[in-house]
């Protein structure tokens, strides 16, 4: 989510005369606005914020700061742990703070803006009348959609719904009242966002990820310029139409304690021959009881349905990157890799992890038939494993 | 070795820096510059010296020492890029970086550009205010009443 932005620099035909004394002039104040922005953009907001008493120069700089993000700090968090009542009073605190920081602001664009803090509608309506200016923005924490004002998100390309109560006309308003949306995540809660169903306007979105929304049941989107798709959750009814240019997909489980694999493969197996990136994200708990048995039903299901798409003809012809996480070495999730393997052409790089297996003989079976699979790779191929442990080292899609 | 696909790779241009002085680079080395390369696009005649008309000898030679290393990166693993890059810009003084800043953006490198820019950013974290000011001679043009009503207008920012 964190990006760097380019600012234009055409602008620049800046030269400082050499001429003048060395060492003794303040040469950073004097380089061009553009320059000193990039500077601070490698700043964090308090670092940025301190620059403001250097001089007037510096103190205007500051104002320019694009990339606003606002938390409360750990100790306030344990304060209100502790005692309730706080709540209102930091919520007030923390309104006041983004409303005197915005208000100051001189710049033309804010890039980013963040509000990690439990806000309710009367503080969300007033931060709201800011967000016209604001092309990648993070809803506050469990905050309501109600009170905003569609026409503020014309420009709006990146926005990112965490644990937001969004309803499916929230959503569909949001949808046709931003143009511009090109990046979208919902994450978390909605239990009132049953389903996406938008099969005839087109939308510009490029990046979409729905992951851990409990009750949806379908996704119907016309999506020509969908480059990547990330889905975790339930078996859903899923139809993206038109994504002719998809080719990063990760499908997982996410929460849901079941086998996601038939169900993306029947959804997405017109697609599967135009990925470039494919990742399984089976989250598994070695330790349930019940593994064993789901992993015996569900999963021959599974097989079942991969051998139907090959004989279908639809191979992996475009694969570079294979994901598989969460797999535990068993007979089947090997034969489930190797199929995938085997229909592939030009794959590069197969990345395994592993979850932590506490039981000593059950790894060591597992860690054999891993070997075993390694060594059948065709040649060319990397093969990376991973524990459980170093799963948040690990890369996310589309930055490899 | 000097087949005509090789030789079409590696021709040659002609840089010359605002005080006159002439470099001959690699066309790979010279085209990440964007600017220069728009400039060699539109030009007919690529052996006439194309000139950087902000940029003093002594920095164009440092900016063709940061090309080079990138244009045959693929020698280099990413970390001993990163490596090397940190100590290119740890052995410049700020009055380099301070040119090398205004070239890389006039010249349009933005790994360059994006280098400096860090090592800059890197001597300002961490710091206090009056640190900055000394390490970069910034002159304080506020009064004392000035200052603290910036400081309490963001007195967040302060509190450590």
């Amino acid at each position: 989510m964190m990006k760097k932005t380019w600012p234009a620099l055409k602008s620049c035909k800046h030269q400082c005369s050499e001429a003048r004394g060395v060492g003794l002039n303040d040469r950073l104040s004097e380089l061009p606005h553009d320059i000193l922005l990039l500077i601070m953009s490698f700043l964090t907001m308090n670092e940025a914020a301190r620059t403001s008493v250097l001089s007037r120069k510096w103190k205007f700089m500051w104002q320019c700061f694009p990339v606003l993000f606002f938390e409360a700090n750990s100790p306030t968090m344990e304060r209100i742990k502790k005692d309730d009542q706080l709540l209102f009073q930091e919520r007030l605190g923390i309104t006041r703070w983004v409303n005197s920081v915005l208000e100051a602001h001189r710049g033309l664009t804010i890039d980013e803006l963040r509000v990690i803090f439990d806000l309710d509608v009367d503080c969300e309506s007033y931060i709201d009348k800011s967000i016209s200016l604001i092309d990648c923005y993070t809803w506050p924490l469990k905050c309501r959609v109600q009170s905003f004002d569609p026409r503020n998100l014309a420009s709006l390309r990146s926005l990112c719904l965490k644990y937001v109560n969004l309803t499916v006309e929230d959503l569909e308003c949001l949808l046709k009242y931003c143009p511009a949306l090109e990046d979208l995540r919902i994450v978390g809660g909605a239990s009132a966002l049953t389903d996406i169903h938008l099969p005839h306007s087109p939308l510009q979105l490029k990046h979409l990820e729905v992951s851990c929304c409990p009750r949806l049941a379908s996704i119907d989107i016309f999506v020509p310029k969908l480059v990547s798709f990330t889905y975790q959750g339930c078996p859903i009814v899923l139809c993206l139409r038109g994504a002719s240019l998809l080719s990063a997909v990760s499908i997982g489980n996410g929460d849901y304690q079941g086998s996601v694999v038939p169900f993306a493969s029947g959804s997405l197996s017109t697609y599967f021959q135009q990925l470039d990136y494919l990742k399984w994200d089976l989250l598994l708990n070695p330790r349930c009881s019940n593994i064993i048995q789901f992993s015996g039903n569900g999963r021959i299901y599974d097989l079942y349905k991969m051998k139907e798409i090959k004989y279908n003809g639809r191979p992996f012809t475009s694969l570079k990157t294979l994901e598989l996480f969460g797999l535990l070495g068993q007979p089947i999730d090997m034969q489930f890799a190797t199929f995938i393997v085997e229909n592939s052409i030009m794959l590069k790089d197969v990345i395994f992890q592993l979850p932590t297996l506490n039981y000593a003989p059950f790894y060591k079976h597992a860690m054999n038939r891993i070997r075993k699979f390694k060594r059948c790779l065709p040649q060319g191929v990397n093969f990376i494993l991973y524990k459980l442990l170093d799963r948040n080292a690990h890369v996310s899609p589309g930055s490899t | 070795m000097a087949s005509t696909s090789t030789s079409t790779l590696s021709r040659k241009l002609i840089l010359k820096s605002s005080d006159g002085e002439k470099f001959e680079v690699d066309e790979n080395v010279a085209m990440q510059s964007q600017t220069i390369k728009h400039m060699i696009e539109d030009l007919d005649d690529i052996n006439s010296p194309i000139p950087v008309s902000i940029v003093t000898g002594t920095i164009l030679s440092k900016v063709i020492e940061y090309c080079k290393k990138h244009a045959t990166e693929d020698s280099d693993s990413d970390e001993q890029l990163k490596q090397w890059d940190k100590e290119y810009a740890n052995n410049m003084d700020l009055n380099t970086l301070y040119y090398l800043l205004l070239a890389a953006n006039y010249m349009e490198i933005k790994g360059l550009l994006e280098l400096i820019t860090q090592c800059v950013a890197d001597m300002i974290k961490g710091k206090s205010p009056e640190e900055i000011r000394a390490h970069f001679n910034i002159k304080n043009d506020f009064t004392p009443q000035e200052e603290a009503n910036i400081r309490n207008e963001n007195p967040w920012a302060f509190e450590n």
